[in-house]
């Protein structure tokens, strides 16, 4: 992927407290216009990476850049070109939503008011807090308060959009809002989020990456993730003595391992291997050549992004 | 002139890209609106008239029941006034100021304000020139025309008005200085106690520490207040000592340029 198709990059991005690295040479690539799931246990280092795009921490060491601009040289830039929505966002109590607006509008702009008005009242709509717009915040709920934090972080139309932990404190229908809201504004922006409930990453993102103990472990679109990183999975249903025709598909270069377990009168095979393609290709072929067996079910194996994350992080948690 | 130039421009522009600056104005626009859009202003313009002008009738009274005293009542309203302005104004400018920058870090906004295309030293410097402005104008102006009037009241008699308004101006001077060094304090620790602390010890230690080292009052802004009493009482303008008030001119500017340069290092 080029740097023009990236919306975020970062290379060796490490942060230490104290001589303890809390972030360890991160390297990330965000395609431009993906929602970007950034998983991790509580302390993996998330946080401290948003922190570090927006130039609110500096790096101990390595680089990155968002939307082209250098994320410790040219801050002022990233952030003209960022919106961000933090994991418990606070405003000025004493301000209305709409003020809250206001006031973050002419942070970007400069131009006529009734202009300024127009897009923040877009703002409200969108996120359904018009009929709030003039209570002051001190007396919103929590759900309110994060679509608040959703509407001034998209008030400039940014390139990038950041959000940290964006549906962690909210009950299910207000998780679902949210995750609407933030397909409605994929169209125009990259959305990089940080989360911790993996159910909602696969439900919107197009890719993953998880973070633990500070250390990348897996970076990968979804569906590349759900389908085993680097071996895909096959599993069959066959009736039949299957003997003969698995020591052909053993044989196969492709084939790393194959298990099999006997189960309702089926021989259920596990098949894993090294080329889709390949796989794809033969290992039906294969199976079907042999005349003394018949195939229940054929299909690659998907696994839960709960799975994989236990398995990616459990171990060292 | 052409028809385009005449159409007034109907389209949102970034805003300009000012460096340091960047963001100063809206910034600005926030933190004055924080205290002249809501009853903040009135509630302090109150409070600070019961401080600053409150005791001008008990001291007419007091004058008025001792004339044997044969005390001056013009010199002791007026000393009266810049005595209590020097030091209420200072813990005024402490008390209110402790909270700018810790408030905004504790709660969260700091880190959000900055998330926007907004320079560090514009957060500071808006806050400085916010909170020096509005204590300024409630804490002394509107006391000092107040006092001006109870005084020309009560004795009959208007202070010499230039020398009047010099002095308020070394009462502002000296509640500048106290802006910066909180606004510097504020951005040094992490809580407020520190702050209150060094803030209030600084005010108050200064006057003892004087006493034991005279040749302190040459090196740090002194006395500033007891000068405003001086001119208003009559000390002709042209005698009043430039060294104390370029002094405190110099250590506003270099507490306020210390605490942007630590509130640029500042890790949120």
């Amino acid at each position: 992927m080029t740097a023009q198709e990236l919306a975020i990059v970062t290379r060796g991005l490490t942060k230490s407290y104290d001589g303890t690295d809390v972030l360890k040479s991160l390297n990330l690539e965000v395609p431009k216009h993906s929602i970007f799931g950034f998983l991790g246990p509580n302390g993996a280092g998330k946080s401290t990476t948003i922190k570090l795009l927006l130039g609110l921490v500096r790096p101990s060491a390595g680089n990155g850049s968002v939307c082209g601009y250098d994320i410790a040289r040219e801050s002022l830039k990233v952030r003209r070109r960022v919106g961000f929505l933090a994991q418990e966002p606070r405003f000025y109590d004493h301000m209305t939503a709409r003020e809250t607006l206001r006031f973050s509008a002419r942070l970007f702009y400069t131009g006529p008011d009734d202009l300024i008005e127009e897009r923040v009242a877009e703002s409200l709509e969108l996120t359904g807090l018009s009929g709030k717009a003039d209570r002051p915040i001190r007396g919103f709920s929590g759900g309110e308060r994060q679509r608040l934090g959703i509407a001034q972080a998209q008030i400039n139309r940014p390139d990038v959009l950041i959000l940290d932990e964006p549906a962690a404190a909210l009950d299910p229908l207000g998780r679902r809002d949210v995750l609407e809201i933030m397909e409605r504004l994929r169209e125009n922006s990259t959305i990089f989020y940080s989360t911790h409930i993996l159910e909602d990453v696969q439900r919107v993102s197009d890719m993953v990456a998880i973070l633990n103990h500070g250390h990348l472990v897996a970076q990968a679109p979804v569906e590349q993730l759900l389908g085993g990183a680097d071996q895909a999975v096959y599993t069959v249903a066959i009736r039949g003595d299957e003997s003969a025709v698995r020591q052909v598909v053993t044989q196969q270069p492709w084939v790393t391992e194959l298990t099999a377990t006997r189960e309702n009168g089926q021989t259920r095979w596990t098949v894993s291997v090294t080329s889709d393609d390949d796989a794809e290709d033969e290992l039906l072929r294969l199976i079907l050549d042999d005349r003394s067996v018949r195939v229940a079910s054929f299909g690659r194996r998907t696994f839960a992004l709960e799975e994989i994350f236990v398995n990616l992080v459990g171990g060292s948690n | 002139m052409t028809t385009q130039t005449m159409t007034a421009d109907r389209t949102l522009h970034p805003t300009p890209e000012r460096g340091r600056l960047t963001g100063f104005a809206t910034l600005l626009g926030k933190e004055m609106s924080a205290w002249w859009s809501t009853r903040r202003w009135w509630l302090h313009a109150l409070l600070w008239l019961g401080l600053m002008n409150g005791f001008m009738i008990p001291v007419y009274l007091t004058v008025q029941a001792h004339p044997e005293a044969n005390l001056d009542l013009m010199e002791q309203l007026t000393k009266i006034f810049f005595s209590l302005g020097g030091t209420t104004v200072a813990v005024g400018a402490v008390v209110i100021g402790q909270d700018a920058v810790i408030g905004e870090r504790q709660l969260g906004t700091a880190g959000w304000i900055l998330s926007k295309p907004v320079s560090r030293t514009a957060f500071v410097l808006s806050k400085f020139i916010a909170q020096g402005l509005t204590l300024s104008t409630i804490a002394v102006l509107i006391q000092a025309v107040i006092a001006y009037g109870q005084i020309y009241l009560l004795t009959g008699t208007a202070l010499p008005l230039l020398p009047y308004a010099v002095a308020c101006g070394l009462v502002i001077l000296n509640l500048l200085f106290y802006v910066a060094l909180i606004l510097l304090l504020g951005a040094l620790f992490k809580s407020r106690a520190p702050v209150l602390l060094v803030g209030l010890g600084w005010l108050f230690a200064t006057p003892l520490l004087v006493d034991i080292l005279p040749s302190l009052a040459r090196l740090i802004p002194y006395g500033l207040p007891e000068l405003g009493v001086a001119l208003a009482m009559g000390m002709p303008l042209a005698q009043l000592p430039l060294s104390p008030i370029l002094l405190a001119v110099g250590w506003a500017l270099a507490l306020l340029a210390a605490a942007v340069w630590r509130f640029e290092r500042e890790e949120l």
